[in-house]
């Protein structure tokens, strides 16, 4: 057996080729078994070989029965391939990792190094390499670069990191009893009102994020704006205007305004203080993929998941670190003299590094969060091979700025108070100007200073102010959520893991339960909150999943086990599959209802420009099948009026008219495009240009 | 008992579900702030209601269903 090679479990193909290339004497050998590539190579004189997988190769299924009922709480670790549709591929992969580790005689899992990855790696050393997961070595490294590679590879971990497998194993057992019971329970419940199948989903992090979703909704659905009024001042002070503030900035009642105004307009008061004060600004942390996924959202609008998809694009092309960590850290052994030197071959970089390495000792700021696994999101100083799309440009441009900025010096500025009284009321004028812009420089355009220069006042001048006016203004309701103000909720209740967040937030979307940028919670999203907190409000409550979440990680370090975790888990999870067996009848009535309402209000386009009565809806030709946009009073006969439609993708009705007819428009989401919206309208100019 | 602005179940003892319910507290309440802040009538505030802005879909449809109730 000694003479065997050594077989490297990689997560993904990409890594695979790097991790071969890195570790090679010359290039590696790339083969191929039924069309899976892998490959092999020589290093002091061992052979090795390295099989890529596709992320889970494994997963939880239910071990016999009927796939549509509940509760079931048996279930079983299989190949995907058995467990799914759609996932035949899988099949020939375990094949060819089978074949490769027969003549294998030592074993490293070179997964991501984390929960999943380390779960990935532990189930196919277990399945499919015959139980090697025993024996097998653990590779740890956090980006792919020959140099990390090589290192990590010296340095081999002697056995894996059973712990973190055992969380993953974990939550991927609790998270499926939770997902299968629950879900199948809303699923049977419109089946049997409606006679049709509706994909519904809950699950245990699903449920208190949508409940989040719902409560900010009740919030704002009754909101009763109350008014108020805002002084708004000009003064006149040695021949310039100011605009100048009121000490309050609220006044609740008209009265009081007006007593400011009648009081203070057209008079004249003193300066009675000018305070000036530095202040500095330490450079923003380094970012964990929370902060990236929100400065991506704030700068380019990228959602959290497909923030996370291009991150993980730069990483598996070893540009940047491994993204899904929850560490500000930048530790010294990442070498950050290399890294800048790295990018300072890049012309975009060559001036912002060199100033980073002139300056001085090299000190990056850090956040308070940390992560065992992984340090903060760098860039690796690697040049890209190939030109980068536009998407991986601005993720990368943003990663890059954001390393250099931890580096620069604090900004320093000068904030200027000048306090003035007129009638015995208090106003004050402030200003700001940089003195140091410091790491600004760094971070631009993703930071910028405003400034409000002042000219030198003095205490004792004489104020005019020439024009003292009140405006009345609401109180607002608080403001809906965004894919990125949930995402950072959620990760300050600790619902989820870095890992998931991102996808359980396009889960709702999908499940239709929310939809707009700004999150708007569907009818269908609130009768499913409603009927939890009905009959089973543990499930839903934050601190039900964020416990469950706690225990996790008190398995990752081992000083929890699993069979506690999943026998209480359990034990919260039966009496709950009760409540909503018992509650199905009722359940499915108020679901199918607040469905059927949802799926009338996608259909519906607008009103009809032809009759003026009807409403045109998206429908479906009886006879062909293909969809289009007829007119509600098609079916009495009154009106003919229908517009074709594309039939491949998903239409969706968008809330806003067209700018140039102001007719009806709808988004067209082709798969693996980027959504298109177009106007419904055959005659409008946007759709003559196109043909 | 059905909710006559959504059709929803109304809650125990009262006349609408929750969701109005719970409007129709805080268009009361909103109402005391309102008369301290400036000089207004119950029906005008109503209608500042209805046509704001801020005011939540829930606010406007229980405002709405008191504007035509009460003539
Ligand atoms: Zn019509
Ligand atoms: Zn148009
Ligand atoms: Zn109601």
């Amino acid at each position: 057996m000694r003479g065997g090679h050594t077989l490297i479990i990689a997560e993904k193909f990409d890594a695979a080729q790097r991790i071969a290339s890195a570790l090679s004497e010359g290039p590696p050998t790339k083969k191929t078994y039924r069309g899976i590539p892998y490959f092999e190579f020589k290093r002091n004189g061992r052979k090795y070989v390295v099989a890529p997988a596709m992320g889970h190769l494994y997963t939880v299924t239910q071990r016999a029965g009927d796939r549509s009922l509940y509760p079931v709480f048996e279930y079983t670790w299989a190949p995907r391939h058995l467990a799914e549709r759609g996932a035949k591929k899988i099949k020939t992969i375990i094949s060819a990792i089978e074949k490769l580790s027969r003549r294998a005689s030592e074993f490293i899992n070179a997964t991501d190094y984390d929960v999943e990855g380390s779960l990935i790696g532990y189930m196919i050393l277990k399945h499919a390499c015959g139980g090697a997961e025993k024996k097998a070595k653990r590779m740890k490294f956090s980006t792919l670069t020959p140099e990390e590679l090589n290192q990590a590879f010296e340095r081999l971990m002697p056995s894996l990191d059973f712990e973190m497998a055992e969380a993953g194993r974990t939550r991927h057992e609790v998270d499926w009893l939770y997902g299968v019971n629950l879900s199948r329970a809303l699923i049977l419940s419109v089946e049997k009102q409606l006679k049709k199948h509706f994909t519904l989903s809950i699950g245990r992090v699903q449920g208190p994020t949508l409940k989040l979703l719902c409560e900010r909704e009740y919030e704002i659905n009754s909101f009763v704006p109350t008014p108020y009024w805002e002084i708004q001042a000009e003064a006149i002070i040695g021949g310039s205007r100011y605009r100048v503030e009121f000490e309050r900035n609220r006044l609740p009642s008209l009265r009081e305004a007006e007593a400011v105004v009648s009081a203070c307009k057209g008079r004249t008061g003193t300066i009675t203080s000018v305070v000036e004060k530095t202040s500095r600004r330490m450079p923003p942390e380094p970012f964990d993929l929370g902060s990236l996924q929100r400065e991506a959202y704030r700068f380019f609008g990228y959602t959290p998941s497909r923030t996370l998809n291009i991150a993980e694009r730069l990483y598996l092309n070893a540009l940047i670190s491994y993204p899904r960590t929850s560490s500000q850290k930048l530790p010294p052994t990442i070498n950050y003299e290399a890294i800048l030197k790295g990018l300072a071959e890049n012309p975009s970089y060559r001036k912002l590094a060199e100033k980073v390495l002139e300056g001085g000792e090299l000190k990056p700021v850090e956040g308070a969060r940390e992560d065992p696994a992984h340090p903060a999101i760098y860039p690796t100083g690697k040049l890209p091979e190939a030109p980068l799309s536009k998407d991986d440009s601005r993720i990368y441009d943003l990663v890059v700025k954001r390393f250099l900025a931890a580096f620069g010096k604090p900004s320093i500025r000068l904030m200027v108070k000048v306090s003035m009284e007129v009638e015995g009321y208090k106003f004050t004028l402030n200003g700001r100007r940089i003195i140091e812009e410091g790491w600004i420089s760094l971070y631009k355009p993703y930071a910028e200073f405003e400034e409000k220069p002042l000219p030198p006042l003095k205490q004792g001048e004489k104020v005019l102010l020439e024009r003292v006016e009140y405006v009345q203004k609401f109180t607002e309701p608080p403001p809906r959520y965004n894919p990125a103000s949930l995402l950072k909720a959620m990760e300050e209740l600790e619902l989820g893991t870095k890992a998931t967040r991102a996808e359980i937030i396009e889960t709702l979307y999908q499940r239709g339960y929310i939809r707009g940028e700004r999150i708007t919670v569907t009818d269908v999203g609130f009768t499913v909150v409603e009927a939890f907190s009905k009959y089973c409000p543990t499930i839903i409550s934050v601190e039900f999943t964020r416990n469950l979440e706690r225990q996790l990680y008190a398995i990752e370090r081992g000083e929890e086990s699993r069979e506690n975790v999943l026998s209480e888990a359990l034990e919260e999870l039966k009496p709950v599959v009760e409540e909503l067996k018992k509650a199905e009848e009722n359940l499915g009535g108020t679901l199918s209802k607040a469905i059927q309402a949802e799926n009338l209000r996608r259909r519906l386009v607008g009103s009809c420009p032809s009759c003026g009565t009807g409403s045109l809806v998206i429908l479906r030709s009886r006879r062909t099948g293909k969809r289009f946009i007829g007119c509600t009073n098609f079916f009495t006969g009154k009106c003919r009026q229908a517009y074709p439609l594309p039939q491949r993708g998903r239409l969706t009705v968008s809330d806003k008219p067209c700018k140039l007819c102001g007719w009806p428009t709808l988004t067209l989401k082709l798969k693996g495009k980027r959504p298109f919206t177009f106007c419904i309208n055959p005659e409008c100019p946007s759709r003559r240009d196109k043909s | 008992m059905k909710c006559p602005i959504c059709g929803r179940e109304v809650i125990p003892g009262g006349s609408l579900c929750d969701r109005h319910t719970a409007a129709y507290r805080n268009l009361l309440e909103g109402f005391k702030t309102w008369s301290k802040a400036m000089e207004i009538g119950w029906k005008d505030y109503l209608k500042a209601i209805i046509s704001n802005p801020a005011a939540g879909r829930w606010v406007k449809e229980v405002a709405r269903r008191l504007v035509e109730e009460e003539g």
